[in-house]
């Protein structure tokens, strides 16, 4: 009878037990833990668009500063004014271990930064690494540039 | 020892009487097969989930003893409800891929089947193969290439301009949801804490979490979520483009889980709402709509209720 007993109050501790914090499923390998060389976390900044590359598996969104952001809403014609910072982040992707039929993003494969200087003044910079470091330029730097200005912010109601 | 001879006799015939006042029988009319589906996955379906999910129901004799058949019954009445694979053919073909999709997610999760069915009733739960044969199948059927091929829909006129006048006026007539939760407006300056590529319906979608939700991701204290943590996730048709990239197309819809565990307690610990099309209708006839999310949000209830493995901000 002592048994039943004890077996009794074992369970009620266990159902009464307090909910407490369980660790947090934080998704690490897809975000900036470490700044290398980047001046900001691009990843804290407005998000402006966003688009995938299946056959490369890679998803992108582009990041604008507050002025960025601003103007992106309003206008989408790549004019952007100086102060502008851009941030076009791409990530490879992994298949989401908690849903059959989707893609979420695994690590980040490159950050390009594209900051307008004056009007027609820009500057294209492009990080790359686990930590990321400043990479050797591109010749297409310029091409980037343009089709990074030339991004059109999503449209919500 | 004569006391439980005379309990078990007791016992026993109780358990014979109430055979013959158990509840009544579910109808089964033969279902046919589910159109446009190959045979293989046709059998695994009509073999698996077909006696709670279709109008054909086959029982066996201790399904039909009492009190067995209370709960055998009520799942099947239960099952039909929630989904009925018996009005297949009414069904849109995006709607038909949406149900296979969630049935292979709950089939994963180790919801479908119900377990207590299929420990009486091995036979009927998945092998590894068919579950494999319904992976194949579903990856051949995602509605992205669908999504490719709708002659220039309106996203591309649409792209062109965000936010016109247009679109804020209609943004303060935003009807609440059956549920009374209110249209929240500037979920678009919220931090991305996500983006998913919904391959299996045709959508991107990118999820915000509120700035208590990003202290929260900061602190690391998200399971729980702390109480007015707000995810707001919104979804736009995938546009595939002439160099197969996919960029956003049409506005779907948005929804929202705002936490509060004492409000919301009824709610699994969140209020639900979405506002669907560039109309942002509410979405839903009566407040009970919240009980199909809470249903699929089910297998995450120890990430309480939350799929998205959100970025962590540190710098
Ligand atoms: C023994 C009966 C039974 C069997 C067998 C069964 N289900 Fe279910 N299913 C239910 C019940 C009951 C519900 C409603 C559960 C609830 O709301 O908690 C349900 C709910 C569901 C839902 C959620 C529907 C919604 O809108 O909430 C899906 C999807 C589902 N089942 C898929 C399947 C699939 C796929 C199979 C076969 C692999 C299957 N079920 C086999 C009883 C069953
Ligand atoms: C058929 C399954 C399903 C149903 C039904 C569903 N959701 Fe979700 N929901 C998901 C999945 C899967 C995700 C993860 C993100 C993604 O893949 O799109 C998600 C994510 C979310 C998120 C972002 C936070 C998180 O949990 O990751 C919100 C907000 C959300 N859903 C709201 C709702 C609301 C409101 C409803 C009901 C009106 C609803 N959902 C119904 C499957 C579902």
């Amino acid at each position: 009878m002592r048994y039943v007993i004890y077996i009794f109050m074992l369970l009620l501790m266990i159902s009464c037990r307090h909910r407490s914090q369980s660790p947090s499923v934080l998704n690490k390998t897809a975000s900036v833990t470490l700044p290398g060389d980047l001046p900001e976390n691009p990843l804290m900044l407005h998000a402006i668009t966003s688009a995938i590359y299946p056959k490369d598996s890679i998803t992108t969104v582009l990041y604008g500063n507050d002025i960025a952001y601003a103007h992106a809403a309003r206008k989408t014609d790549g004019s952007y004014p100086a102060g502008t910072v851009l941030y076009e982040v791409a990530w490879k992707q992994q298949a989401d271990e908690q849903w059959f039929g989707a893609n979420v993003p695994q690590l980040i494969k490159q950050i390009e930064r594209v900051e307008v200087v004056s009007g027609d003044t820009t500057c294209y910079t492009l990080f790359q690494g686990d930590i990321p470091r400043k990479a050797e330029h591109q010749k297409d730097d310029a091409q980037r540039t343009a089709f990074i200005l030339g991004r059109k912010m999503l449209v919500s109601p | 020892m004569k006391k439980t001879r005379l309990i078990l006799a007791l016992l026993g015939t109780g358990i014979i009487a109430i055979q013959f006042c158990g509840p009544e029988k579910p109808e089964s009319v033969p279902a046919h097969h589910l159109t446009g589906l190959p045979d293989e996955v046709n059998n695994i379906i009509r073999n698996s989930c077909f006696d709670c999910h279709s109008s054909q129901t086959t029982l066996r004799w201790y399904d039909k003893l009492s009190p067995i058949n209370q709960l055998v019954y009520s799942h099947i009445q239960k099952g039909r409800q929630a989904l009925d694979f018996s009005k297949w053919d009414s069904l849109t073909p995006a709607t038909r891929t949406g149900i296979l999709y969630y049935s292979l997610n709950k089939i994963l999760e180790g919801e479908m089947p119900l377990p207590s069915y299929t420990t009486v009733h091995p036979a009927k739960s998945l092998s590894n193969e068919d579950i494999q044969t319904l992976k194949q199948f579903l990856m051949t059927k995602t509605l992205r290439d669908a999504a490719a091929h709708t002659p220039n829909n309106k996203a591309h006129q649409q792209r062109s301009g965000f936010a016109d006048s247009t679109t804020t006026i209609f943004q303060s007539r935003v009807l609440p949801a059956p549920n009374g939760i209110e249209y929240i407006p500037d979920y678009r300056n919220w931090k991305v804490i996500s983006i998913t590529d919904r391959f299996d319906n045709g959508t991107m979608r990118i999820i915000y979490g509120n700035e208590i939700a990003v202290k929260a991701i900061l602190e690391c204290k998200t399971n729980p979520w702390p109480d007015g943590s707000i995810f707001a996730k919104a979804a736009w048709k995938q546009q595939t483009n002439a160099d197969g990239s996919i960029t956003a197309g049409d506005f779907v819809q948005v929804e929202f889980m705002i936490k509060d565990a004492h409000k919301y307690a009824t709610t699994a610990g969140w209020g639900w709402a979405r506002w669907r099309g560039p109309s942002l209708k509410p979405y839903g006839d009566k407040a009970i709509f919240t009980a199909a999310c809470i249903s699929c949000h089910t297998p995450q209830r120890d990430n309480d209720y939350v799929f998205t493995h959100p970025f962590t901000f540190k710098h």
